[in-house]
């Protein structure tokens, strides 16, 4: 974990100086660019472990950086940003990043989330590799929606949907226990938040676009809000 | 990073100065939220905070003066210069 590459997207030379002294301190392998398309072009060409992303770069900009990327990868994306508005982090998590940090941050801050989001992608690994190993299988269901949890899969009526590991992790631990309300600080783990700030919003996305995706490809209603208190599955039909 | 930080400041506030101070109005927008990021990142928090506001305040006023907008451009650049005294 220690040498993961991680990839710096932002327009302002000092910024990229912070976040890379920060992460170098801390033993990762940083590659810096400054636009939008530097950054699609580094992602085709190679797979960074992580990527911090700028909010507000020129065009593209980091929005639709992180929606081109998401859609050929699941790569971990932190949105790191000036701008601290709700609308600003809805609408980078409804573009697929995984996590969102305004500036000021401190660099062990930064530092916390990225080795958060890298454990995520770790265990991740770890599942795929000691599923192929022992050809086992941990399949949960719930009505039409089929979750492989060694195969980090997600299949309705057989046919895989595309989530990201924040989205399948969420879906996962709701599955997993059909009849429990699970509450936002039980979830916030789950989604990679390492503090109260911006949590119900940022569930609110991840639930919102998990519920999206299975809507479109054909399946249920499955993420119910539970006013005041967080999320539970709904009622099977 | 402290260590780090302290260092870098100083050269990371003189060339904030430099962008305000040779943008155009029409720039003005972009370049303040950038360095309102890096102002902030190295320990400018009120003058990070300014910048921020400035640039919504250009963000929410396209069709505004071009005098206005120096005037508040000169009042964050005496805040930023103000920053090298303290």
């Amino acid at each position: 974990m220690q040498m993961s590459t991680i990839l710096i997207v932002d327009d302002y030379a000092d910024s990229r100086l912070f976040v890379r002294t920060s992460l170098e301190s801390e033993g990762y392998k940083v590659v810096e660019v400054s636009d939008g398309n530097m950054a699609l072009s580094f992602c085709d060409a190679s797979d960074p472990d992580l990527i911090i992303l700028d909010l507000m770069l020129g065009q593209p900009d980091g929005l639709e950086v992180c929606r081109q990327i998401r859609q050929k990868s699941s790569v971990p994306i932190i949105m790191l940003t000036s701008r601290s508005t709700e609308i600003d982090e809805a609408m980078s998590l409804a573009a697929g990043a995984d996590d969102f940090l305004s500036k000021p941050v401190s660099g062990r801050i930064l530092s916390l989330r990225v080795a958060s989001q890298l454990r995520h992608t770790a265990y991740e690994s770890a599942d795929k590799e000691s599923g192929s190993k022992h050809n086992e299988t941990n399949i949960l269901s719930w009505g039409s929606i089929e979750i492989d949890v060694k195969a980090r899969e997600v299949r309705i009526d057989s046919k895989v949907i595309a989530l990201t590991i924040t989205e399948f992790e969420f879906l996962k631990v709701l599955v997993g226990s059909p009849k429990q309300v699970f509450t936002r600080e039980q979830l916030a783990p789950v989604i990679g938040a390492s503090s109260s700030f911006g949590l119900e919003h940022a569930l609110d996305t991840h639930a919102s676009r998990l519920r999206l995706k299975i809507r479109r490809a054909g399946g249920p209603d499955v993420v119910v809000s539970v006013r005041g208190v967080g999320y539970r599955l709904s009622a099977p039909k | 990073m402290e260590e780090f930080v302290r260092q870098r400041r100083a050269d990371v506030l003189s060339r904030a100065i430099g962008s305000l101070e040779n943008s155009s109005p029409g720039e003005l927008q972009a370049i303040t939220h950038r360095i309102a990021g890096a102002l902030s990142l190295y320990s400018f928090a009120e003058e990070g905070n300014q910048a921020r506001a400035f640039s919504g305040w250009l963000a929410e006023n396209q069709l505004a003066d071009d005098s206005e907008i120096t005037r508040r451009r000169d009042e964050l650049l005496r805040l930023l210069k103000d920053a090298f005294i303290v």
